[in-house]
This record gives structure tokens, C-alpha cells and sequence, in this order.
């Protein structure tokens, strides 16, 4: 559980198949967060980030597929 | 999961945000976005990650707007719609996600089938040189502004300011003070030259003691510990901010420059949602009793209502809730994760449920 923010880690549940899950510690739920939004069924945010090259960006840009998005950091 | 379905057109972003546990690996919270920015460059590079990277901004409007989680993952359908959302990322309930919404593929990627790097962490000087600080009960991180204008210079040096929960109630406590040298410059502390030092400026009335402090000296003539102290705080007005004044020798790694810098802080004695978690970097205190922490937290969660490993304080005993109160480190009304694990008996053992006296036998 002290790893769960490492970037490696948070790169292996993008890429990992069920064998490294399974042996993945359990994580502790977190606090309402089913009920904070955005809920299922809601749109996205209207929110600016930055792209890896430093440039804004808009989440509803992220439109017009299905997209998978994973929060984490290097800790 | 990426190699997987990126070819059926499912886009894979990673969102990079505020640091949840600063001191791993020695990383610690960058104060612009440009650092920010340096932090995915690092990961990126020591991940060798295909995916696309994306930042929150500084404001970490992107960490609020989606629920504040570490390691919370979301899955977007065309039309900009959530469809799904899980507080922790799982590749296996991914998997079945992406498989009941696009299609399963023929051949799942297995792990052996990747070639992952591993992160080294960032190189620096010498460290375990100068002891750490262990603090004298919970602490959470406050409001940091480094006033980055008035420096020529990137803050080398980054300061960490947690109060004590009596400051935070009552405005009289403790305030910790952490210098940590930043590893995204690759710099030291020299020690041949005049140690580290910090005064703290306040409003007329405040109390503080010691208001300035100067780092240990040290034989070695480098090293990258962090420079700690806790001071005691007694604030007269607690909406003007302390002002704290840092002075350091800058030396970087190479060996290519050396220089004097004074850098500045204001700090406003309210706690930072976004300052994340140090403990689990921390050496681990010295439990009393194993056994009687295992007991104390297992009491604890006997109040857990809906058995999702999270303790509202509103439902447990008046008595626990006075021991839990200094224990809810984020002040968010539940004991939860790394606040239950790091979770010790009080002096005179665990907080016991009164004992129902029982009726008295008839005369």
C-alpha cells in the first residue's frame, strides 16, 4: 500500500493482465467517492490541463472515443 | 491494457497530479508547473511509457473536479459521458470494462510480454547523515505560497509547514518546519559553508519560539538530509500570514555553480487538501505494542457502519471521538487509510467503552 502513488505502479495498471493484479494488496476504499462527481452518467468537467509538452488543454477534447483516464504521480 | 486496445481506438491518457506522499524516492511537491511539467518528463523517461501524459494544473483543478482521489480511474465513452469510475485504479475490472464496451481481444497482453523499465530513483548526495525529526503526534500540511516573484532563482531548497492539530483548533501549538532539498535540480547542501538558516516574521502579537533557526553543522561536506525543527506557535490574528525567510548555499551536483540564495514563504495557517500524506515516507515509530495497536485498531473499526474501512468520527463514543479528533490528520470527520494504519494507543492504554454497570441484584 506505501507504493500505491509510485508511477511505476500506476503504469503497471495500465498495462498489467490479471496475474499482477491479483497479487496487488488491497486498497482501502475511499471516502465517498461515489458520491463526489463527476458520477457515472454525468459529462466530463469542463477543466484545463496541460499536455505533456506544457501546452493547455481542454478535458472535452478528449472526445469522439472511449478514453481511459488514470490519476497518479510519482509518489 | 494500452497495447491491447489502443489499436480498436480506446485512448489511454495518464494524469499526473499533485504528489500524494512526498519524500518517496525523495521527490517533493514542485511549486510551478514547470516542475511539474519536469516531474512527468521524469516519469515518462524512467517509465519509458507510450501512453499520453497529461498535468493538472497548480491549482489541482482537475485532482478537485474528479473526487480528489490518488489513483482514481475513469472511463469516457464517445460522446464525453462517464461511464464508468473506480476510487483506485484496477487493470482487472479495466480489463472487463474495456471488454464489455468495445470487445474482448483474442490475445490479452500478459506481463511477460512487457518490457518494463524499473525507476531509479533521483541520484543525490549523501543522505542519513543528519537525523530525522520524529514529530510529537499528528501533523498536517498548511498552506505554503513560496513568493516565487521575488526569487531569480528556482526554490533549490522546497519547504514543507505542518501544524499540529491544536494549532489548527485552537491557533497554540506546534508548527514543523521541513527544508528539502528538490532532486528535479540535482543540488546539495553545502556544508563548508555556512549552514542553513530561517527566521519567521508575524503579526505583532504572535508568539513563536525559537522565530529563527540555523541547521546543524555537518562534517561531511555534502549531503541532501532535509533541515527540520518544530517551533511552538501562539497566533494572535489568524488571518495574517507567517512570513518565513529562508537562507542557503545552492550547490549543484556537477559542481558547476554555488550561490547565496534568500527565498520567502507565506504561510497561512489553514490545512492544504492538497498537500498530501509524508508519513508513509517516514520511518515508521516505534509502536508501544503491536498487539495493542492491532486491538486498539480493530475497537476502532467496530464502528465502521458500512464496512468500507473508513470511521466516521459522528458514529463513534463521545470519548473516542475526543482521541480520534487529533488523529484525523486531513480534518475530513473519518479515520481512514494511512490515518487507521498509522493509528497509536494514547498514554494509559486504547479508549475502552464504558462499561454498562449491571442491575443491581434485588435486595
Amino acid at each position: 500500500m506505501k507504493c500505491r502513488c509510485v508511477a511505476a505502479t500506476v503504469i503497471w495498471c495500465l498495462f498489467l493482465d490479471a496475474a499482477l493484479a491479483a497479487q496487488a494488496p488491497a486498497r482501502p476504499p475511499m471516502a465517498g467517492f461515489e458520491q463526489k462527481k463527476p458520477a457515472v452518467g454525468e459529462p466530463l468537467p469542463e477543466v484545463r490541463l496541460f499536455n505533456a509538452a506544457g501546452q493547455e488543454v481542454n478535458l472535452s477534447s478528449l472526445r469522439g472515443q472511449y478514453t481511459v483516464l488514470v490519476f497518479g504521480c510519482l509518489t | 491494457m494500452y497495447r491491447d486496445y489502443a489499436p480498436l481506438g480506446v485512448k489511454f491518457h495518464y494524469i499526473y497530479k499533485a504528489l500524494a506522499h512526498p519524500e518517496i524516492n525523495g521527490y517533493v511537491s514542485p511549486f510551478t508547473i514547470e516542475e511539474r511539467l519536469q516531474h512527468v518528463a521524469i516519469a515518462k523517461a524512467q517509465l519509458g511509457s507510450q501512453i499520453d501524459w497529461l498535468c493538472d494544473t497548480m491549482t489541482n483543478d482537475l485532482k478537485h473536479a474528479f473526487g480528489d482521489a490518488p489513483n482514481s480511474e475513469f472511463v469516457i465513452d464517445p460522446a464525453g459521458t462517464v461511464v464508468r469510475k473506480r476510487a483506485w485504479s484496477d487493470p482487472l475490472a479495466l480489463r472487463k470494462d474495456l471488454e464489455s464496451l468495445v470487445g474482448a481481444v483474442a490475445q490479452p497482453t500478459r506481463v511477460e510480454d512487457l518490457k518494463l523499465p524499473s525507476i531509479s530513483p533521483a541520484r543525490q548526495a549523501a543522505k542519513e547523515v543528519v537525523p530525522r525529526l520524529r514529530l510529537p503526534g499528528q501533523f498536517a500540511p498548511v498552506v505554503t505560497s513560496p513568493m516565487l516573484t521575488e526569487s531569480e532563482v528556482p526554490f533549490y531548497v522546497k519547504l514543507r509547514v505542518e501544524a499540529d492539530s491544536d494549532l489548527l483548533r485552537q491557533g497554540k501549538g506546534r508548527l514543523y518546519l521541513g527544508f528539502f532539498l528538490d532532486p528535479i535540480y540535482q543540488v546539495h547542501w553545502n556544508n563548508r559553508a555556512e549552514p542553513m538558516s530561517f527566521e519567521i516574521q508575524a503579526a505583532a502579537d504572535t508568539r513563536i519560539s525559537p522565530a529563527q533557526g540555523q541547521g546543524p553543522k555537518v562534517s561531511l561536506a555534502a549531503d541532501s538530509d532535509p533541515r527540520e525543527f518544530v517551533v511552538d506557535v501562539e497566533l494572535a490574528d489568524r488571518s495574517v500570514p507567517l512570513t518565513v525567510t529562508v537562507r542557503y548555499v545552492a550547490c549543484d551536483d556537477a559542481e558547476t555553480f554555488c550561490l547565496p540564495v534568500a527565498q520567502s514563504y507565506s504561510i497561512t495557517l489553514q490545512a492544504d487538501r492538497d498537500g498530501g500524506n509524508r508519513r508513509s515516507a517516514m520511518p515508521a515509530a516505534p509502536p508501544a505494542s503491536a498487539d495493542m495497536s492491532s486491538r486498539m485498531r480493530q475497537r476502532v473499526l467496530s464502528f465502521d457502519k458500512d464496512h468500507d474501512g473508513i470511521v466516521q468520527l459522528a458514529d463513534v463514543p463521545d470519548r473516542m471521538r475526543q482521541f480520534l479528533q487529533a488523529a484525523d490528520a486531513n480534518h475530513d470527520g473519518a479515520i481512514d487509510g494511512d490515518e487507521l494504519r498509522t493509528l497509536r494507543p494514547p498514554p494509559g492504554g486504547p479508549p475502552r467503552p464504558k462499561q454498562k454497570r449491571s442491575p443491581s441484584p434485588p435486595p
